[in-house]
């Protein structure tokens, strides 16, 4: 009973590696032009004289001040509020905004009503609501919390809502056909499908999250590398600054190819190019 | 549209969410606009009158409107809007003089795309308010700093927009153009050009929404000057009907400016569909 | 003389189904669906033809459970359908494939929900119906590595897995090409033979709908009514081929050819449905 016309697979899924042919030669021409770039950096400082290194210390100054910090205590410590706070922070946005997403996209009531309430708020500049935080919540790690969980929920809202309205439809209807009803059609056809979309959220969350995290501790307290960094540039030691921002930039493309991976994990069926998000 | 159980229960949620589903957007942003009045009486009620929250903490509607008088009166909100606006527009121009050019080169050139592209969105990635002490420390106080972060915030959004825009080109109608005799430059300004329009008003508007976050950032962290500055001011001196009053200004602000974007693109792309990389 | 004498009730049984929608913005209401009435036996093989546009879906829709009916009702062996269930397995247009999940799990899930129906050998089950559609080897892949017409089959073998009393076909073939149209269309005949099911099969293609019914039933949209209900009358097993020499065939093809026709010019002369 096979056909006797055979149907071949069309697509087999690419393998992501970062070695995919081709892929080699940018990957070695990015790293030279980096070094390229180092280079002048530290000619144009040391060398040449050029910049003072008052304003910008050389990548070397960087490097040593960057040696100096990992072995003190107080660095750590300072590492350690900030990712906790961020951590609790998202961590919270993530069950309420999914939870609210799933509810929002799901409900036709809802969805016309809450939603473009929901969008007016997230299109907003919450940041600004920084400073009021911290005078109501205080310098602790309460205000950041706060700041950060509400810069993360908006995305993942608005995301996992999206996956649920794109799920909502000829999915459902063959979930309830084949005998799925509420519970098992929430964890088999719902949840699954919206996964992806809500980890594009939680990607962005985090992200948005930091900056949270990072701004309520410029504004008040003494905890958390914000701080760190902004006692740093403050007593202009620049390359102590630079250390500081560098390792936060790394916290910040770690975390966020953290969750990619994530999200290629748990989600491959999704199709990236159909819906990369920026902002 | 998702099919209900019962039939009872699917004639009566029909009825409601069919009636909000069939309203015109008119009818729509009515809605919204119910809603957002709803809210502020509820809020004036709960705070003004019942005192459930301290309203120094969370000012009720009216004492905002008032503390927004204040500010009117004594001058301090023309003189800080005016430093911001302009803040703002500088920094936007910034990115726009930054970020097309190199955004083009991105799309068209694989080597500066794979060099480029990692390296952006590894500062991108990094919350904007890393890069505030350093640019504190480099440009003093007043506005420097403000429009430093702004442009670094905006040039992304709109770099890696129009990058993809020129990559997704669809292929076919540039065949169709070479068919038809089109030489290299006709190729860019017939075919990749208007393909990256909306690419390119996509980028603007996420761009505009990020310049304003990048802008709040850079004054409510240390500028003398400009809307973050007042917030700042107001809500350390308890006087929070202002500081909300100010923050009001900043949403206004923030859709203002996304509208402007949209009011260019009906004017210079009027045969734009929504499209783009995120939102 | 006595009641067992008589045919049985029809299975299927169409009362009287009209479905309107309200549209708030216009103050108008869209009738998808006016009055239609119809009964299929058990063990039919019922086509239902017309030019694409909702009626025949929401038709579908309605017995399938998916859709309450305004007006009217549908009843399945003398009981109102009140809801969606696996006794009338549905294949949809656009497939909807889980597609987080490999075809031998998309063709479970038709099975996973009824735990009466985990027994033992539903592993068995599962692999054989698989391979009776022609994926045999592919249980493993998933949705988004097959064609269309690949995933048409695990969706299915995903309806008849649980051995549904009815099957319900909404353009099924619609997306596959024409080559691998035919060979499906000749599979999902000896399919329903074999298995004796009943069967309600939306087409918009009037080859698809004589070679496969036992009866046609005519639809237009706007609103979506029943225009004829036709005895096909033809041998089975039927093939395109035989069929372009079989006078019968041609008789139908150009009376419903005509119809259709009739109906779009007078749809478009007449401008916008009610």
């Amino acid at each position: 009973m096979s056909p006797t016309i055979p149907v071949r697979a069309i697509v087999r899924p690419r393998r992501r590696g970062l070695l995919r042919e081709g892929e080699l030669r940018w990957r070695l021409l990015l790293l030279a032009v980096i070094a390229v770039l180092l280079l002048v950096w530290e000619a144009a400082v040391s060398w040449l004289g050029l910049v003072p290194a008052v304003f910008l210390p050389p990548p070397t100054a960087v490097l040593s001040s960057f040696g100096e910090l990992v072995v003190r205590g107080d660095f750590w410590s300072g590492f350690a509020f900030s990712l906790g706070n961020l951590a609790v922070g998202v961590v919270l946005a993530v069950v309420i905004g999914v939870v609210v997403g799933l509810a929002v996209g799901w409900f036709p009531v809802l969805r016309f009503t809450v939603a473009p309430f929901l969008w007016l708020l997230y299109s907003t500049p919450k940041v600004a609501l920084a400073p009021l935080f911290i005078l109501v919540l205080g310098l602790g790690s309460e205000s950041k919390i706060a700041l950060v969980f509400l810069l993360a929920v908006f995305p993942i809202i608005l995301n996992t809502m999206e996956g649920a309205l794109t799920v909502g439809g000829s999915l459902v209807n063959a979930g309830r056909v084949f005998g799925a009803r509420g519970v098992a059609l929430g964890a088999k056809v719902i949840l699954p499908g919206t996964l992806p979309f809500s980890l594009v959220g939680i990607q962005r969350g985090a992200a948005l999250g930091f900056t949270g995290e990072v701004l309520g501790e410029f504004l008040g307290g003494s905890g958390g590398l914000g701080h760190m960094l902004e006692r740093a540039a403050f007593d202009f030691k620049m390359d102590q600054a630079l250390a500081i921002v560098i390792v936060m930039i790394a916290i910040a493309s770690l975390t966020l190819a953290l969750i990619g991976a994530l999200r290629r994990r748990l989600a491959p069926w999704y199709d990236d190019r159909a819906t990369v998000r920026v902002s | 549209m998702s099919a209900l159980f019962a039939r009872q229960e699917a004639r009566r949620a029909r009825g409601a969410a069919a009636f909000i589903a069939g309203l015109s957007p008119r009818g729509r942003a009515g809605l919204v606009a119910v809603e957002v009045l709803v809210v502020l009486a509820l809020w004036q009620f709960l705070v003004g009158t019942l005192r459930l929250v301290n309203p120094v903490f969370l000012p009720p509607p009216l004492d905002i409107v008032n503390g927004f008088g204040e500010l009117l009166a004594t001058g301090t909100l023309g003189q800080n809007l005016a430093v911001s606006a302009g803040s703002w527009f500088t920094g936007y121009a910034l990115a726009l003089l930054i970020g097309i050019p190199l955004g083009l080169l991105m799309g068209s050139s694989l080597p500066v795309d794979r060099v480029v592209g990692p390296i952006a969105w590894t500062i991108y990635a990094a919350p904007s308010v890393a890069y505030q002490p350093l640019s504190k420390a480099w440009f003093g106080f007043g506005t420097g700093p403000v429009i430093f972060l702004v442009a670094i915030s905006a040039v992304f959004p709109i770099l890696f927009n129009i990058a993809a825009g020129m990559r997704t080109t669809n292929p076919s109608l540039v065949r169709a153009a070479r068919v038809y005799g089109a030489s290299r430059l006709d190729l860019y300004r017939k075919v990749f050009l208007p393909s990256t329009v909306p690419f390119l008003f996509a980028g603007l508007r996420q761009a505009a929404v990020l310049a304003t976050i990048g802008m709040m950032v850079a004054e409510l962290t240390g500028s003398s000057t400009g809307i973050g500055a007042v917030i700042i001011r107001s809500a350390n001196t308890y006087q929070t009907d202002q500081s909300f009053a100010a923050i009001m200004i900043v949403v206004v602000w923030s859709i203002a400016m996304t509208q402007l974007v949209g009011v260019a693109e009906r004017i210079l792309a009027p045969w734009n569909r929504r499209k783009g990389v995120g939102r | 003389m006595t009641d067992s004498d008589t045919a049985p009730a029809p299975l299927i049984q169409v009362r009287g189904v009209t479905v309107r929608y309200d549209i708030a913005r216009t103050g108008t209401t869209l009738t998808a669906v006016d009055g239609v009435d119809l009964d299929i036996a058990e063990g039919e093989f019922v086509t239902v033809l017309g030019p694409s546009g909702c009626g025949k879906t929401t038709v579908m829709n309605v017995i399938a459970g998916l859709v309450a009916p305004t007006e009217g009702e549908v009843l399945v062996d003398g009981r109102p359908v009140t809801g969606p269930g696996p006794d009338r397995a549905v294949v949809f247009q656009d497939y909807a494939l889980l597609p987080w999940r490999s075809v031998f799990d998309n063709v479970r899930f038709g099975l996973e929900m009824q735990s009466g129906l985990r027994t033992g050998d539903w592993r068995a089950r599962v692999q054989e119906t698989i391979e009776l559609v022609g994926l045999g080897g592919f249980e493993n892949s998933y949705p988004r590595e097959l064609s269309g017409g690949m995933q048409q089959r695990v969706g299915l073998a995903r309806a008849i897995v649980a051995e549904p009393r009815i099957l319900l076909m909404d353009e099924p073939l619609g997306a596959v090409d024409a080559l691998t149209r035919e060979v499906m269309r000749a599979e999902i005949e000896k399919l329903i033979a074999a298995t004796g099911k009943t069967v309600l099969f939306i087409t918009h293609s009037i080859e698809e709908a004589i070679l496969l019914g036992d009866r046609i039933v005519v639809f237009k949209s706007h609103p979506g009514a029943v225009l004829e209900v036709i005895e096909t009358g033809l041998a089975r097993p039927r093939s395109e081929r035989g069929a372009q020499s079989d006078p019968r065939y041609l008789e139908l093809r150009d009376h419903l050819w005509d119809i259709l026709q009739n109906e779009a010019t007078t749809a478009s002369r007449g401008g916008a449905g009610s």
